[in-house]
């Protein structure tokens, strides 16, 4: 190695041994029989994901699990996730929501800078400075979901924790039937803790 | 070690030698291969999203990767990596790049005058640091003429940057070359985070005026943002008041970031920006008067655009393209270069099984035109065409479930100056529980000459009398400088609001660049007749570092958070058998500080202010004539009401002016005590 590494000559880039070990991992590459990316894994959980993905999927199912008001004015209307300042998802969410209904609404994501909008669930990133503030400004009637140690203390709703390398939730029953939002029982099953 | 696709360079040329290609056949080959496998999948159906199918209590027992990038920060990651975020660069006070790598451990951050710094990372510290890759966006930043990053060039918006990642040691196996050191990446945020608009101006005593603008619009499927800044910045303290180091760049340019479907997302970005800043520089004539030292202006301009097309066809398969130009027109008082660096990259990574591989290739040609100036700085030939061409792979293992994990890679590189160049490396990670991590690695890295190894000519004065000058030559037979790295660290989450993390390195350098000098000539012409000492650059240096760097996070309350760490490197240099370099050993050990701390104290305080308080001391440079100093930052921010935040920044406060460097002939200027208050609006 050390030949190839000072010649100074024009000496082939690849020596005979690498062209072998190129070819090498490139049969490796077209034979090895694990390699399926893009085949969809229904049959089994997958073991490790990244985060975002994870969070996004939790989204989806809180919004599947809450009992939204049948009011005639709203459901004909898109049922609209609203992501709060700094987008961690990037478009994760859009391609997780996407073709998703609730109820028969169509679901959509949207990222908001400020309040008031038109909302129905809230996600305020872990990295926004003042979520007491803007959770205050949320009216009743829209869930609130966050990713920060105080979210609930802030007066948020269900908080995504980091546990044991796991994604988990943990749920605020009072801030809840504050805002006078309904969940399923399945939901505060799951979660790790659920605070009165 | 490997936190992202976006945020990874793979930077490379082509040699176009005629074996090539063969070599073009397989790795053609390889990709089309790979390609053929991932394109010939059934569309991917969105509904077919498998944690869709999953039940809340599936969802639950997911392990979060480690490789995607905005997973929980770099804690099983088998390298000694710092990441600093938005957040932290605004609570900073900063205001430039280098001020806010004083903070991350094991980066030697040393101000030379108003617009220049010299930044190593684990020792080698020096003006142009040529064994650090610095990355903006995986654009690299790194000139291949004189190995190194001109810091004043370089001007991304603060309030932009998403995060800085910071891997000391040699970090080869991924990022391309000349990450010997360690790796600099700066990521800016997307501009779906950008959206409305901003202002941001101020000015003080050094950062005498700055203005920074930006508007960001769009939808959520199309964003976009402009920005435009400048700034003007005054002299450092000169004890014989030549203040010649005035300093002042503009800059503007653009991000588009583009959903163009529920798997691709295109971004488009780029930057156009000049300026100027005083500089002192010595220079030698054939022709009397034989040496002056002159102040004058050093001019620089550049663009560059690039587009990055990253794909995601299935949560473990993605791929990302990335292409630039880059464009940049440096004019010192002794030199002028022009240069056009054209840059492909190809990564894709993908899980299966136990593996999750990362691969890639890359190709860069960089034709740079060197003007001659004065009759003592030349490169010869003045026209010189840097290509690299490079491919990497790597596969992390997990052996264990939980708990144990190994990295195996390799990149390899070949350049106009080397020919082909392997830097392996293995990881291992272990995490008993997960509250700490234990992890060593062993890596093979080189640092590939640059054109200053291959055609650098440059003469000075050394005895006027004589007349003797003494010529740095570089004439192609300098090699690679090697590396045998051995690291290990250890990370643990003390208690719900503690951190330690230790990293330990020892790092085994041969064949470094010395200057070896060969017997005396008489030299004709230019008239009149002198003396020259030829000085070849050449590698007869060897060198071992050790050391090693402690940090501490700990949130003390709620709204208090404490940050410190530690860093030591042990630099021992020795000559190769043959060598007579004369000066190399003594810079290698004595142009960075052995010993350096940093404590930075945040608070959150009532009423929307915020309060950060930073002591940092560093060690003796004794080969620059620098003494240990020690100083401190201070910033108070308030967050107003509506869309406004203030902030009073002071730096360097605890003496009128400190020295941290030498680098310019004449007395060592002094870094000044500044304040700075500024005001930002938001919309």
């Amino acid at each position: 190695m050390a030949a190839l590494t000072t010649s100074a000559s024009a000496t082939p880039p690849f020596g005979q041994a690498r062209r072998v070990g190129l070819v090498l991992a490139f049969v490796w590459l077209a034979a090895s029989p694990g390699v399926a990316p893009g085949q969809p894994v229904t049959s089994s959980v997958p073991r490790v994901m990244a985060e975002y993905r994870i969070k996004a999927a939790f989204l989806l199912n809180f919004v599947k699990f809450i009992d939204w008001p049948a009011e005639e004015s709203r459901s004909r209307s898109p049922l609209t996730v609203c992501v709060y300042g700094d987008d961690p998802f990037e478009s994760l969410l859009d391609r997780t929501f996407a073709g998703e209904t609730v109820n028969n609404r169509p679901l959509k994501v949207t990222r908001i800078r400020k309040w008031p909008e038109n909302c129905d669930v809230v996600f305020i990133a872990g990295t926004e400075r003042d979520v007491r503030n803007v959770l205050q400004q949320i009216g009743p009637g829209v869930l609130t979901v966050g990713e920060s140690a105080s979210f609930l203390r802030d007066g948020g709703m269900i908080n995504f924790v980091i546990d044991d390398r796991r994604v988990r939730f943990d749920i605020s029953r009072s801030a809840l039937e504050r805002a006078s939002v309904r969940v399923s029982s399945r939901l505060l099953g799951v979660a790790r803790t659920v605070l009165k | 070690m490997t936190p992202g696709l976006q945020s990874r360079g793979a930077p490379a040329g082509i040699p176009l030698l005629a074996d090539t290609f063969w070599t073009g056949v397989v790795v053609l080959g390889l990709l089309l291969a790979a390609t053929a496998r991932v394109f010939g999948q059934s569309p991917t159906d969105p509904s077919a999203d498998p944690l869709k199918q999953l039940t809340l209590e599936q969802l639950s027992q997911i392990e979060i990767s480690s490789v995607t990038k905005e997973s929980v920060p770099a804690f099983k990651t088998p390298a000694a990596i710092s990441v600093m975020t938005s957040e932290q660069i605004q609570r900073s006070g900063a205001r430039t790049i280098p001020d806010l790598l004083r903070l991350i451990p094991g980066v030697n951050v040393a101000q030379i005058d108003s617009s220049e710094w010299a930044v190593g990372i684990r020792g080698f510290q020096g003006k142009l640091s040529r064994s650090v890759l610095v990355l903006i966006d995986g654009r690299t930043v790194y000139t291949p003429l004189f190995a190194g990053v001109y810091w004043d060039m370089q001007g991304v918006l603060l309030e932009d940057i998403a995060r800085i990642e910071v891997i000391r040691g040699p970090g080869g196996t991924i990022w391309g070359s000349n990450a010997v050191n360690g790796v600099i990446n700066i990521i800016t945020k997307s501009a779906r985070d950008t959206r409305g608009s901003f202002v941001s101006a101020g000015g003080g005593n050094v950062d005498q005026a700055s203005l920074q603008w930006r508007y960001g619009g769009g939808s959520d499927d199309t964003s976009y943002r402009v920005y435009g800044s400048g700034f003007t910045r005054g002299p450092m303290e000169h004890p014989d008041g030549r203040n010649f180091d005035d300093w002042r760049r503009g800059s503007i340019g653009f991000r588009v970031d583009s959903r163009l479907s529920d798997r691709d997302e295109l971004t488009i970005q780029g930057d156009a920006y000049g300026g100027e800043a005083g500089q002192r520089l010595q220079l030698s004539s054939y022709a009397p008067p034989s040496i002056s030292a002159v102040e004058g202006e050093k001019r620089f301009n550049g663009e560059n655009v690039m587009a990055t097309w990253h794909r995601t066809f299935s949560p473990a398969s993605e791929i990302l393209f990335r292409a630039y130009f880059d464009r940049t027109d440096r004019q010192e008082l002794n030199y002028r270069e022009i240069r056009n660096t054209f840059d492909f990259d190809f990564i894709h990574h993908l899980t299966f099984s136990r593996h999750d591989i990362t691969w890639g290739l890359g190709a860069r040609t960089s034709p740079s035109h060197f003007f001659e100036t004065v009759p003592t700085v030349l490169f010869i030939p003045p026209k010189q065409t840097y290509n690299i061409l490079s491919a990497f792979f790597q596969d992390e293992i997990t052996l264990v479930p939980d708990k144990l994990a190994l990295t195996i890679g390799s990149k390899f590189e070949y350049t106009t100056f080397s020919n082909g160049n392997y830097q392996p490396s293995a990881r291992i990670a272990w995490t008993p529980t997960s509250k700490q991590t234990a992890w060593a690695a062993v890596t093979r890295a080189v640092r590939t000459a640059s054109e200053i190894e291959d055609g650098f000519n440059f003469s000075f004065l050394a005895q006027p009398a004589t007349p003797l000058y003494l010529r740095l030559i570089g004439d192609g037979q300098f090699h690679p400088e090697q590396l045998i790295g051995y690291e290990a660290g250890y990370r643990n989450y003390v208690s719900k609001r503690g951190f330690i993390g230790l990293s330990l390195f020892h790092n085994r350098y041969t064949d470094l660049l010395s200057v070896e000098s060969s017997p005396i000539v008489l030299e004709p012409s230019p008239l009149p007749a002198h003396f020259v000492l030829p000085l070849r650059l050449r590698n007869g240096v060897a060198a071992n570092s050790t050391g090693g760097e402690l940090s501490a996070i700990f949130d003390i309350r709620p709204w208090w958070r404490l940050r410190g760490s530690y860093s030591l490197v042990i630099l021992d240099a020795r000559h190769e058998p043959g060598s007579n370099d004369a000066s190399t050993i003594g810079q290698l050990e004595g142009d960075t500080p052995r010993h350096s701390g940093v404590v930075q104290s945040t608070f959150q305080l009532p009423r929307n202010f915020d309060l950060t308080l930073a002591y940092r001391a560093v060690g003796a440079v004794p080969d620059q004539r620098v003494r240990a100093y020690s100083t401190a930052d201070v910033r108070v921010g308030w967050r107003g009401r509506g869309p406004w935040d203030f902030e009073v920044v002071g730096q360097n406060l605890l003496q009128p002016a400190h020295v941290e460097y030498g680098g310019t002939p004449g007395p060592l200027i002094g870094i000044k005590r500044s304040f700075y208050a500024g005001i930002k609006w938001r919309h």
